[in-house]
């Protein structure tokens, strides 16, 4: 305490005073020290005792007191304690606080409150709890002057309090969770007691359900009221000592509430029941429970029938508790059968059968119970073939109660044989792999795996496989230097859902260089995203290097070829100008060839080419018009098969060979046969065929048609050979006859003598009859003899040829029958005659005897047109007009028309276009053998008889007809013949009715 | 011994010429034919030493009756000599490879008719 200098000033009895007033104030001082000092000793005291730490802090902080127990509690080593240093205290204490940032807020929090009075609980790293309680320290003048802590450790009984506070939660929470209520029911008095828990639970409030009997009840349910007041009554009379009742109540919401009433009676010692107490539990939840429970068996049942595994439980005992219908499927076991199996080990001996290894099937069950622990899985085999996938697990409640174990069956035959195939379709997949030259891999599509490589990858990459297994990219590393930047992104990341084909370089560990091609494709999962890829990789260095070789020999090639097409356009020059210059001459080549073929194309004459084989290889436009085939059906036909006819074929083959080597006269005449079958004869001139070597390559044959002067030639060397015949024959009697006579060998007065005169002059008049008859006929067709046409009445003609042919036909025993008929015409009359005569002649020698020669004349009308054309009826008598002749019935021998006579009085059909009208007709029919169709016409023609030995039996040279003809045309008419064989001839003459204009 | 000879020809007076002249100039006993057929009918019935056949016939000509003749067993070994008015040596050959013995081309005399056929059928004079 310090006093102010100021003071001095004072006077002694102030200051006496002041002593005084400070002796008593010293006085009081000491006593009120001398009480501070006991206060403080019993404080102290009270301090040192207090079972809790104290602490007391003056204003500046500074520590001023602190007991034993203080220290214990903050366990402050005493070095520390005893520096009193209150931060150091502080700070020690601080590192055993579980929050001390908190406890620091709380404590300046308290010293800016001075007055506050804090009360709070410390907790400590090592479990304790601390109670703190401070409060300010005042003089009693009310100065603060520090504070005091009190520091009290109630971690037991914050421990008791928690448990307890854990033991009332837990009763709490177990009655509440379990709603279980107690209650109690007086029956002396009435009084009933309900756990508020079982009110709560029911929705009400204790004034909504009171404790009283009646109200419970009324909240029962009214068909369990009765039951449950009988039960409580049989307690309180004394007839049980307790009972347990299931009922139900009405919760407040409306719904009912499922209740487990317990009671027990407790009886004075006369047995009088003076309590009843018990329990109430809601077992709404058990009973719903216990329906979901049934409910979820049924399901389970159901899920189970449907399961495609058979299921079979078995409990703790090893007995079947449950099963499926599949299982029974499965095992063949009749369900009838399954249900009266009561021990497992009859369902075991049951299918024990059907197994191939039924011991190890037992151990396996028998291992499994023994072993709950364990989920089983393994596969059973059968011996009809089937294999069962078994799986098994135990049944363990929620608290690890062992109820038994469940077994899944699966028929796994399926699958098992599919595996197989699988391993056996690997197996050849790999064989084939193995064997293959080529690397095949499957890898990821990053290539981070490897699935599969091949193990060409060790030839070609001089890498073992194992080491790219472990480092699927490590193949990359094996690329050549140029070939790594030139290979996509694609390679060496992620891979392409297209398909690749690459070739690059690989360098092996010895440092060879292998070209291979590389195609990989992706293969795609069901999403279409690319799951893994594989490929093959094919060693082509050979290929490469054969490539180079080729590619080197080209370039040397192509350097020949700059050399040589160098070479090639000189000689190209050159060659043009010669081109130039045989252009010129193919052009007179081409047109002496065109002349040529115009020749060829134009002439009249056969032109034909064959080649070596005699194959037809050209022929002219005539060739073809006189053979009748087309150019397409020649060419390249063999001439001598098809041109030739087959008895001359051998002949014309062996000519034609010689012709090709010049061996025989290349002019010639040979026949050659048309197409309808007709010989031609042909005039040959051959000319060999040369190629531009020289060799002889075919021939060509210019050829003239002479058929028919062959024809005439032929029948000219007949006419001669019959003339020739003709003109000795009598010459042959007169020759002998008159040699005989001259030589003296017959007696010239004898008989013989006589006949060979008859002989020499039957001789002599034939060669007149002969000689005239060719002499008539060449001055006929020579123009030299003209007609002399006069006015002729037909009819006198007519009965002078019968006139002279009466005697003939006499000695030939041939009736002549005339018609009549008369007609003037213009005509010479003495040519007429020689035709009538020579037909009538004709048709006498031709006659057999007995037969008849009919003549018959018409006077015919003009043609009619249509289909009637060139057919004519003859003319009745006066109905023609004409300028001169009439129509009268001569005198003449006349006789009956025969059928034969009546055709001609028909419509006649003409076989040629008639250019007149009217015309007379005559016809000499008679009942000779006939005249071939195929000589009809050609009787007409010179030196043609139907027969030549008719010219010795009949007479006659074959002039006759074509006299007759020679006249008949001079005439301006016509003349042919119609006949039946065997029946007869008609010959026809048709003259002019009317003088032409 | 005289030879007897087979004249078959359809002209009278030819066959009565040859006849008198094989008579006359060689004293040969003649038989006429005035056909073919005729002439195969006498061949067959009587022996001759020859026969003159004419090509030139109706019916059954010189060749065909040649053939017949040669045919059959009875005639076939007598000579047959052929008359002809054709003088085409070509024919003549023709005939000769047929099997005629000869070809005699008319007319002809009748001493020249026997010298031909005595050479031809090579008869001692």
């Amino acid at each position: 305490m310090t006093y102010p200098i100021d003071d001095l000033d004072k006077t002694h009895e102030q200051l006496l005073a002041e002593i005084e007033q400070l002796r008593a104030e010293l006085g009081d001082r000491k006593r009120i020290e001398e009480d501070l000092r006991r206060s403080n000793a019993l404080l102290q005291a009270q301090r040192e005792t207090s079972v809790a730490g104290i602490w007391v802090v003056n204003e500046h902080r500074e520590v001023i007191f602190h007991n034993q127990r203080f220290c214990e509690l903050w366990r402050i080593p005493q070095s520390v304690i005893a520096t009193n240093d209150y931060w150091l205290i502080l700070k020690t204490a601080l590192t055993q606080l579980q929050d001390p940032d908190q406890f620091v807020a709380r404590v300046e929090a308290v010293y800016q409150n001075l007055e506050e009075i804090s009360h709070d609980e410390i907790f400590l790293k090592d479990g304790r709890i601390l109670e703190r309680h401070s409060a300010p320290m005042r003089s009693s003048v009310g100065v603060y002057y520090g504070r005091v802590w009190h520091f009290q450790d109630i971690t037991e009984r914050k421990q008791a309090q928690e448990a307890l506070r854990q033991s009332q939660e837990r009763y709490v929470l177990a009655t509440r969770s379990a709603r279980v209520g107690v209650w109690e029911l007086n029956p002396q008095t009435g009084e009933f007691y309900l756990d508020p828990n079982i009110k709560s639970s029911l929705g009400y409030s204790e004034i909504e359900l009171p404790n009283s009997c009646e109200a419970w009840f009324s909240y029962c349910h009214p068909e369990d009221q009765a039951a449950v007041f009988e039960m409580s009554k049989a307690c309180v009379e004394g007839h049980r000592s307790d009972f347990a009742i299931e009922h139900r109540v009405f919760h407040k919401d409306g719904s009912i509430r499922w209740l487990m009433a317990r009671g027990t009676a407790l009886q004075d010692e006369q047995g009088i029941t003076v309590r009843l107490i018990g329990t109430t539990t809601d077992i709404t939840d058990l009973k719903l429970a216990e329906q979901a429970l049934r409910r979820s068996n049924a399901m389970l049942k159901v899920q189970q029938d449907a399961a495609i595994d058979g299921i079979l439980i078995t409990n703790e005992n090893q007995q079947a508790v449950s099963y499926n219908q599949r299982f029974c499927q499965l095992w063949h076991i009749p369900e009838e059968t399954i249900s009266r199996i009561e021990h497992d080990r009859q369902l075991r001996e049951t299918v024990l059968d059907q197994l191939t290894d039924p011991e190890e099937f037992l151990r396996q069950i028998d291992y499994l119970n023994q072993h709950p622990e364990i989920i089983g899985r393994d596969e059973i085999f059968f011996k009809d073939g089937r294999i069962f996938d078994r799986y098994s697990a135990a049944v363990k409640s929620f608290e690890g109660d062992d109820f038994g174990r469940i077994w899944y069956f699966r028929d796994i035959t399926d699958i098992k044989q599919i595996e197989a195939a699988l391993r056996q379709n690997e197996q050849k997949f790999l064989q084939l792999t193995q064997n293959i030259r080529d690397v095949f891999f499957i890898a990821a599509p990053d290539y981070s795996q490897m699935f599969y490589i091949s193990p060409a990858y060790e030839e070609i990459w001089g890498r073992t496989c194992s080491s790219l297994y472990q480092n699927p990219r490590s193949w990359m590393a094996a690329l050549h230097p140029d070939d790594q930047a030139q290979l996509p992104p694609t390679v060496k990341t992620v891979c392409s859902p297209l398909e690749q084909s690459l070739e690059y370089r690989i360098v092996q560990p010895t440092g060879d260089i292998r070209w291979v091609l590389a195609r990989t494709f992706p293969i795609l999962d069901q999403a279409g995203q690319v799951e893994r890829i594989a490929g093959i990789v094919k060693d082509i260095t050979d290929r490469k290097r054969i490539e180079a070789e080729l590619k080197q020999y080209q370039d040397h090639l192509e350097a020949l070829v700059i050399e040589r097409t160098t070479e090639l356009n000189q000689i190209n020059q050159r060659l043009q100008k010669e081109l130039k210059q045989r252009k010129q001459v193919e052009a007179v080549l081409r047109e002496a060839e065109r002349r040529w073929r115009t020749v060829m194309e134009d002439v009249r004459l056969l032109v034909i080419g064959v080649d070596t084989q005699l194959n037809i290889t050209y022929v002219n436009p005539f060739t073809v018009e006189v053979l009748g085939y087309t150019r397409k059906e020649l060419l390249e036909k063999n001439f001598v098969e098809t041109l030739v006819s087959p008895q001359n074929q051998i002949a014309a083959q062996t000519y034609a060979q010689e012709l090709l080597i010049q061996q025989v006269p290349a002019y010639f005449q040979r026949d050659i046969v048309t197409k309808s079958g007709e010989t031609r004869r042909v005039a040959w001139n051959i000319t060999q065929l040369r190629d531009s070597q020289g060799a002889i390559n075919g021939l060509l044959g210019i050829g003239e048609d002479i058929t028919e002067r062959h024809q005439v030639e032929q029948m000219k060397d007949e006419f001669i050979s019959v003339m020739s015949h003709e003109f000795r024959t009598p010459l042959t009697a007169i020759h002998g006859a008159v040699d005989l006579m001259s030589d003296g060998l017959i007696d010239l007065q004898s008989d013989r003598a006589q006949q060979l005169l008859e002989i020499a002059a039957e001789g002599t008049e034939r060669l007149v009859y002969l000689v005239d008859n060719i002499l008539d006929l060449e001055r006929l067709e020579s123009g030299k003899v003209g007609l002399v046409k006069r006015s002729y009445d037909i009819g006198e003609l007519i009965l002078r040829a019968i006139d002279l042919m009466q005697l003939v036909a006499d000695d030939a025993g041939v009736h002549l029958s005339v018609s009549p008929f008369s007609f003037s015409l213009q005509l010479d009359g003495d040519l007429i005659l020689q035709v009538l005569t020579n037909l009538l002649s004709n048709a006498i020698k031709f006659s057999p005897r007995g037969s008849t020669v009919w003549l018959n004349t018409q006077l015919m009308n003009q043609p009619i047109e249509g289909e009637q054309a060139n057919r004519f009826e003859p003319i009745e008598a006066g109905t023609l007009s004409q300028p001169a002749g009439t129509l009268s019935q001569p005198a003449g021998t006349l006789s009956q028309p025969t059928a034969l006579e009546n055709q001609s009085k028909k419509l006649l059909s003409l076989p040629f276009s008639l250019s007149f009208s009217p015309y007379i007709l005559f016809s000499i029919q008679d009942q000779g053998r006939g005249i071939p169709p195929d000589q009809i016409e050609a009787i007409f023609e010179r030196f043609q008889q139907v027969d030549v030995s008719d010219s010795r039996q009949k007479g006659g040279t074959g002039l006759g007809l074509a006299i007759c003809r020679s006249i008949v045309q001079q005439h301006g008419g016509y003349i042919w013949a119609e006949s039946v064989l065997g029946t007869g001839s008609c010959f026809y003459v048709l003259l002019p009715a009317l003088e032409p204009a | 011994m005289s030879k007897r000879i087979l004249v078959i020809d359809d002209e009278g007076g030819v066959r009565k010429v040859i006849q008198i002249s094989l008579e006359a100039a060689a004293g040969w006993e003649v038989v006429t034919a005035a056909s073919g057929a005729e002439g195969l009918l006498k061949a067959q019935q009587e022996t001759f030493d020859a026969i003159l056949l004419d090509v030139m016939m109706p019916e059954l000509d010189g060749l065909a009756t040649f053939d017949q003749l040669k045919s059959h067993e009875t005639t076939q070994h007598t000579p047959m000599i052929l008359l002809t008015a054709k003088t085409s040596q070509y024919e003549h050959q023709q005939f000769i490879q047929r099997g005629v013995m000869g070809v005699i081309t008319k007319p002809f005399r009748a001493r020249h008719l026997v010298a031909q056929i005595q050479t031809i059928l090579n008869w001692v004079s």
